[in-house]
């Protein structure tokens, strides 16, 4: 019978002791194993975070915080850097494109990213992958908002959704932004990138929201918003009007719209209104409406021949009635309908020349929009029509990505941008910038490695202990081989290879445990984290650590191989107890 | 034919053994008594090559046991000794079969003996017809592990291995301290049967005096060691 079927028969003579030690070096390799897939994984996607970006630049600072917060929405977003540098940047010749980027708002604790449409063409992350969407479509709409993979799941959007922006972080006392509702136009696919936390809108809504007065333009001067308490008395006695009025109880009041061929609006208010916009006659082209108290509107109609008319806003945007004078109004068409609580909707047949949207009643509480979703149509708020008009350019944005035409000018542009004249910036190179980035965690990894390694060391000196315990139960047997013939050589490679077998097994059960545990957890990682786990084989360092734990094994093992050989050289056959 | 020569051992030191001379030749049945702590087994084990002298000459067999290595003395053992002790004989994990066929896969010379004494059976056969011999006829015995076995059937497992593939000397240490009277009487006949069936040289070591007459010589460690234990004790 060969020593090593003794050796195993042995082993198996001791199941328990046996499989506890098997388990605590699984256990440990699996831990080492999985910190190592874990650290490599995370660095992989950390790295996949951008590519086919040449250039980041942005405000003069530390590269790092521009890294973070462009590309990881990590951080305060403060320095920021003129629009116009960009212009100025996507006119270099070395440029092929220039993408803005302008940070600072949230929605839900998720970041919302402001753009240009061109972002979705030439941003790419791991290998040279565009974002996709998984629904919807993404469109060149100024209210548009197109969301990540995350933040449709966890907050359950769907497309067509309208949502509101929170100034700042989203910490309490943020501003909402509730008057500029956007509406859900596309989901992105998972990319497991930050762009998955991310909200994305464009930098003119952007802009818009961020006006002095937050982009309480106020309604047009054909449209007023309409109060809760609004009653409909002064639309009885219309005559002339051919509106369908499907005015419900308790509701608010319409707008009322006027023969725009005539370029002439007449507002009349209703006395039993309390705020009133009143708009005469636009013979001058020229209305000033005062303002009832706070908002000012300023709006610019295309097709009242390029008058303006400005008109008071009406208080806080609650508890206005407004009621156009309709009387002189022929020829309209007008639908109108209020719902209970919501925006009423007008379709405005005859507004030929008129781009202009109907006019919504604009409420604090945008839950009660819900109802509306269904809308294929987007119906703005007064506010958007005016922001869509003004087209506001940004003053400032946070980072603009940049694609280089060769990328032998990647150097040569970094340094023009780092000597920028007009104002301090900083250009980064993304790869090397996450390097660089990665290299702070170098030091958690290191001390990760070392606290696996402990847990690895932890286990093997288990495995010395049990081998050590086992050593006095086992003299007898040991005694019993010596007197059949068995070498001390023989019971030392017993126990070496005890220590092998055990070890051996170990680290197969611990690296199937590892790959039982990557299958099960992988699924629920993307889904839960955003981290895609890919499954490899064993990498040849993995390997050489395997190698290594089996044999501190075996080295282990020497000792109580050695004391065995000692103990069974001086006691002979003698069987003592 | 085992010589011992101007023999002196010490444990660290302290002398246990010293023998002017001792000649025990061929297929002698000796029985050595002495009071504990007199050196029985120390002297055993000098004689198994286990434990090696500082003084004088052991020749088992011819071949002085100094001129051997370690590892071959370990397998000039293997081959040509057969070992009982007082109890606890048996490996725990093993069968009785693989308990008494142990000695064959350190020592060709047994296998090769074991084999041939099977009549063209193999080792688990000449095991069973050993067992056999030594009164274990209970072929559901073989199965059990041994230790479910009582007292006396572990020693006569214990007395099977020492004789298979019949080694010139079997060596046993108290071997039926654990025995009542009635099985010791058996266990001695039969082992005495086995013993000169093969012509084997048998080293009994006992304090029980009633065993004496069975042999045929007798030796008493106390009056032919030269250092004196009984002080020790
Ligand atoms: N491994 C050892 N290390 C040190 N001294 C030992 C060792 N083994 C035995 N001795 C000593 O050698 C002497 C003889 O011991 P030994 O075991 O040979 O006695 P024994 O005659 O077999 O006794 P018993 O009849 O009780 O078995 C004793 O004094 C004992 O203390
Ligand atoms: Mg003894």
């Amino acid at each position: 019978m060969a020593i090593l079927q003794l050796a195993l028969k042995s082993l198996w003579n001791r199941k328990l002791t046996f499989f506890i030690t098997l388990f605590s070096i699984a256990i440990s390799v699996t831990l080492l194993l999985g910190v190592q897939t874990l650290k490599n994984e995370t660095k992989t996607s950390f790295m996949k975070s951008i590519s086919g970006t040449d250039l980041i630049i942005g405000a003069r600072g530390a590269s790092s915080q521009l890294l973070l917060s462009s590309v990881f929405h990590i951080g305060n977003t403060v320095n920021t850097i003129k629009y116009d540098t960009y212009l100025t940047m996507n006119e270099s010749p070395a440029v092929e494109w220039a993408v803005p980027i302008s940070l600072g708002d949230s929605h839900k604790g998720y970041t919302v990213m402001a753009t240009a449409l061109n972002f979705f063409e030439h941003f790419s992350y791991a290998n040279q992958q565009q974002l996709t969407t998984q629904q919807g479509k993404i469109i060149d709409d100024m209210f548009a908002v197109v969301i990540g993979a995350d933040v449709a799941k966890k907050l359950n959007y769907k497309i067509g959704q309208r949502i509101v922006m929170t100034h700042g972080g989203g910490e309490i006392g943020g501003h909402d932004h509730d008057n500029i509702p956007y509406f859900v136009s596309a989901i992105l696919a998972p990319s497991f990138t930050a762009i998955d936390q991310t909200l994305i809108i464009s930098l003119e809504a952007m802009e818009a929201m961020h006006t002095d007065n937050h982009g309480h333009f106020g309604a047009l001067p054909n449209e007023q918003t309409i109060s809760s308490e609004a009653e409909h008395e002064g639309h009885e006695g219309h005559k002339a009007h051919e509106d369908k009025h499907e005015s419900h109880e308790g509701h608010q009041s319409h707008d009322s719209h006027d023969d725009h061929k005539a370029h002439q609006d007449t507002h009349e208010s209703h006395e039993e209104h309390q705020s009133h916009a009143s708009h005469d006659d636009h013979k001058a082209h020229e209305d000033t409406h005062e303002s009832h108290e706070g908002h000012q509107a300023h709006d610019s109609h295309d097709d009242h021949k390029a008058h303006e008319d400005t008109h008071e806003s009406h208080e806080g945007h609650l508890a206005h009635a407004s009621h156009d004078g309709h009387d002189d109004h022929k020829a309209h068409e007008d639908t109108h309908k209020s719902h209970e609580g919501h925006q009423s909707h007008d379709n405005h047949d005859d507004h030929k020349a008129h781009d202009k949207h109907q006019g919504h009643e604009h409420h604090d509480d945008h839950e009660a929009h819900e109802g509306h979703q269904a809308h294929d149509d987007h119906q703005d708020t007064a506010e958007q029509r005016v922001a869509r008009l003004f087209k506001l350019k940004p003053q400032n944005i946070n980072a603009v990505f940049v694609g280089l035409t060769s990328p032998q000018a990647v150097l040569g542009m970094q340094n023009y941008v780092n000597n920028f004249q007009d104002e301090p910036l900083t250009a980064i190179i993304p790869a090397l910038a996450l390097q660089a980035l990665w290299q702070f965690f170098s030091v958690a990894e290191v001390a990760l490695n070392i606290v696996t390694v402990f847990v690895v060391l932890v286990g093997l000196l288990g495995m010395l202990s049990i081998i050590l315990m086992s050593l006095n139960e086992r003299r007898r047997e040991m005694a019993i081989l010596r007197s059949v013939g068995a070498h001390p050589g023989h019971i030392f490679s017993l126990i070496i290879g005890e220590a092998a077998a055990v070890c051996f097994s170990g680290i197969v059960v611990g690296v199937m445990l590892l790959y039982v545990l990557l299958f099960v957890l992988q699924a629920p990682l993307a889904q839960h984290f955003g981290f895609y786990l890919d499954i490899n084989m064993l990498s040849s360092n993995d390997l050489l650590i395997l190698a290594v734990i089996q044999l501190c094994a075996l080295t282990i093992a020497i000792i109580p191989g050695l004391l065995i050989y000692k103990t069974s050289l001086s006691d002979g056959m003698s069987i003592k107890f | 034919m085992i010589k011992i020569n101007d023999l002196c051992f010490s444990w660290k030191n302290t002398p246990v053994i010293n023998i002017d001379r001792l000649h025990i030749p061929v297929g002698q049945h000796l029985f050595i008594e002495g009071p504990s702590g007199s050196g029985k087994s120390t002297l055993l084990n000098l004689l198994a090559g286990v434990l090696a002298p500082q003084q004088g000459e052991i020749s088992v067999l011819g071949q002085p046991l100094s001129e051997l290595s370690g590892s071959q003395k370990d397998s000039f053992r293997a081959d040509n000794i057969g070992f009982i002790f007082q109890q606890f004989n048996l490996i725990p994990y093993l069968s009785v079969i693989d308990n008494i066929t142990l000695p064959c896969s350190f020592s060709k010379k047994r296998k090769t003996n074991a084999l041939l004494r099977a009549n063209g059976g193999d080792l688990k056969s000449e095991a069973i017809r050993l067992l056999n011999a030594l009164g274990l006829d209970d072929n559901a015995l073989f199965q059990r592990s041994v230790n479910e076995l009582s007292v006396g059937q572990q020693q006569r497992v214990a007395a099977a291995r020492a004789m298979l593939g019949s080694p010139e000397i079997i060596i046993a240490d108290e071997p039926t301290s654990a025995l009542d009277s009635e099985h010791r009487q058996a266990f001695i006949k039969t082992l005495f049967e086995e013993c000169q069936k093969e012509n084997i040289t048998l080293i009994f070591v006992s304090h029980d005096k009633s065993l004496k007459h069975h042999f045929d010589h007798c030796i008493n460690l106390q009056e032919i060691n030269n250092v004196n234990t009984k002080e020790s004790v």
